[in-house]
């Protein structure tokens, strides 16, 4: 759907900021609710946090070339901490200028982007009951804004045996409130374990894992994120079963 | 529970940012020999321009039964009550939605409580949706007759879907659903047909099945805009195959077109299943370790016949009628009826009449 704003506020961005003598940084506010501001040039980058109508930041006078598109790069400042980073803004995005902020250009180009890449490494923690429980590290590549593919491989302990566990896992996250997302992931593995009815009867020495958990995650910055979730495991063969509850922790580091 | 619902419509309906939707439905099922009457209520708030859905819904089935499982060994009439109630809650954001839910069914000898969580994503202008649900079930299995008999079981299922907007006119779906079964999933009361060594002359058995279950179901859908007829035209296929060696294929139509205020859907729909690999009409004396006489794991063809007409009287309010014909035949399932009577044996057949009434209103 074609939006006239697409075109014409980088325009006004670009007239603005030309009659304006000093190389202060803009000032740009959001105008409706719901805005990602993303920590990286596109939006397959993990996003930051999700704002408001009404939500000002400095803005770099520089539209930004993604790989999906223009973005405005933009000055955020942690509430509590008043930490500075920086963060983007999709041009389609209806926002608007304001006038200029007391930041120059040349404070927002010292602030380095950290932005949580593409892809990602995390480490995985899945509790199920009678005392198993798996983990992995993962390699963790985004596809499109906010959907990934992750491949993994890690153990499954239990009392008396560790297995090996290695597979792929598909996921979401839905940006909701400032930092925080609401997730949820498939995975879909084997398990390999040295010799059969180790891990439930009848299970044998090539077994099928499905996780499916779904929770709260927190951008801690932009480059690191952990993540409770909470869902459930089946571990299958051909013939038989186990079932569990599941509580899932994770940390993730962008590479 | 009635006025649970009621409290949560009059809540939400005070609130200027919510649209609340209610639909109700009596469904009567009418085979012959069984009958269950099946009332259900559902509401449906939106609320905090429509960030948030909140769902809650009531259903119950009186079910009374003199069918041939019943009647084969045991005299009477049997009758069953079930409540049910559910809610959820889903998130609808930008690019898709987050929903968590919770339906608690209660029999007097089975109770089941199902947890679920769910997500979507829409890609490209809306026209990908990328869909993922998971729900957990806990299963207490009792019997009437037997005031010890406590037994467990747990399901888990989860259902990843594709959605792909193909043009203005039509759009394809793709599911995949895994099932994973796992306690007792016999059922205290069913029991499977032995011989006896003299002839015409059977004894029941208590049914023992296997103590998990993986099933499998794979299914395509696909919608299309018939612009000549002003029509709409569906068709779903779906496979489904489990570690009990069930294989069954469904072949379903449907057509829904628009006259002014009404609206009239037709469905057709075919199925065939070859049963569970353990499965016997009759059992031998050496019988295996598995053994039913559980007839919907025999091999049998059904076919499905719908008709809703619904009548707009609103943008707000609607009513619609349903009626269903479903037919059954198996072709390796034997009513015995009498079970000292061996003359009056056939394959069984099921021929059911299935009709509703219901209503649709926003607030």
């Amino acid at each position: 759907m074609f939006r006239p704003q697409r075109i014409l506020t980088p325009i006004v961005f670009l007239i603005v900021f030309s009659s304006i003598p000093s190389q202060a940084a803009l000032k740009i506010e959001t105008l409706s609710d719901g805005i990602l501001v993303y920590s990286g040039p596109s939006r397959r980058f993990r996003p930051l946090m999700r704002v408001r109508k009404g939500r000002k930041f400095a803005a770099s006078s520089t539209i930004v070339q993604g790989k999906d598109g223009d973005f405005y790069r933009v000055l955020v400042v942690s509430a509590r901490s008043k930490r500075k980073r920086i963060g983007y803004i999709f041009v389609d995005e209806p926002v608007s200028i304001i006038g200029e902020s007391k930041e120059t250009e040349e404070e927002l180009t010292e602030i380095r982007s950290f932005a949580q890449a593409e892809s990602s490494l995390q480490l995985s923690t899945w509790f199920l009951k009678d005392s198993l429980y798996i983990w992995g590290v993962g390699y963790q590549k985004y596809f499109a804004p906010e959907f990934y593919t992750k491949a993994f491989i890690g153990q499954l302990f239990n009392k008396v045996s560790g297995s090996l566990t290695t597979g792929v896992e598909m996921g979401m996250d839905q940006s909701f409130s400032g930092q925080f997302s609401l997730f949820t992931s498939f995975a879909f593995g084997v398990v390999v374990v040295g010799q059969e009815d180790v891990l439930f009867p009848d299970s044998k020495e090539l077994n099928y894992l499905v996780v499916g958990t779904g929770g709260l995650r927190f951008h801690a910055d932009q480059y690191a994120s952990v993540s409770l979730g909470f869902g459930q495991t089946a571990i299958i063969n051909h013939n038989n079963s186990y079932t569990s509850p599941t509580v899932g922790f994770s940390v993730e580091v962008g590479l | 529970m009635t006025a649970l619902l009621l409290i949560f419509i009059i809540l939400f309906s005070h609130d200027s940012l919510a649209s609340v939707e209610g639909a109700t439905l009596v469904r009567m099922y009418d085979d012959g020999k069984t009958q269950v009457l099946s009332p259900h209520i559902d509401v449906v708030a939106n609320v905090f321009e429509e960030q948030l859905t909140i769902n809650a819904g009531y259903a119950m089935d009186f079910v009374t039964s003199a069918s041939s499982d019943v009647k084969t060994f045991a005299s009477d009439t049997i009758t069953d009550e079930r409540k049910e109630i559910g809610t959820s809650v889903a998130f609808n954001m930008d690019q898709g939605s987050f929903g968590v839910g919770y339906l608690q069914s209660d029999e007097v000898d089975y109770h089941s409580k199902l947890y679920s969580m769910s997500a979507s994503r829409n890609f490209f202008e809306k026209n990908t949706t990328i869909g993922l649900s998971f729900v957990y079930g806990d299963d207490n299995i009792q019997s009437s007759g037997d005031e010890s008999y406590q037994e467990y079981m747990t399901n888990e299922t989860y259902t990843l879907s594709l959605t792909q907007v193909l043009n203005a006119l039509s759009v394809i779906q793709f599911l995949v659903d895994i099932r994973v079964e796992s306690g007792v999933l016999n059922s205290p009361y069913r029991r499977a047909r032995q011989e006896t060594g003299t002839s015409g002359v059977y004894r029941g058995l208590q049914e023992n099945l296997p103590r998990t279950r993986n099933r499998y179901a794979y299914t395509v859908k696909y919608n299309y805009f018939l612009k000549g007829l002003k029509a709409a035209w569906a068709q779903s296929l779906r496979i489904y195959h489990d570690s009990w060696g069930l294989l069954s294929g469904t072949l379903e139509e449907r057509l829904t077109k628009q006259w002014g205020k009404l609206i009239l859907a037709t469905s057709l729909r075919y199925s065939h299943q070859e049963g569970a690999s353990f499965y016997k009409d009759i059992y031998p004396t050496d019988i295996g370790p598995f053994y039913t006489g559980n007839k919907s794991l025999s091999t049998y063809d059904s076919y499905h016949f719908g008709l809703r007409p619904t009548f707009e009287f609103s943008h707000k309010f609607s009513f619609f009628l349903k009626g269903e014909y479903y037919i059954q035949n198996f072709q390796n399932h034997t009513d015995i009826g009498d079970i000292n009577d061996s003359d009056d044996n056939e394959k069984l057949s099921i021929g059911a009449f299935i009709v509703g009434v219901g209503l649709d209103a926003k607030f």
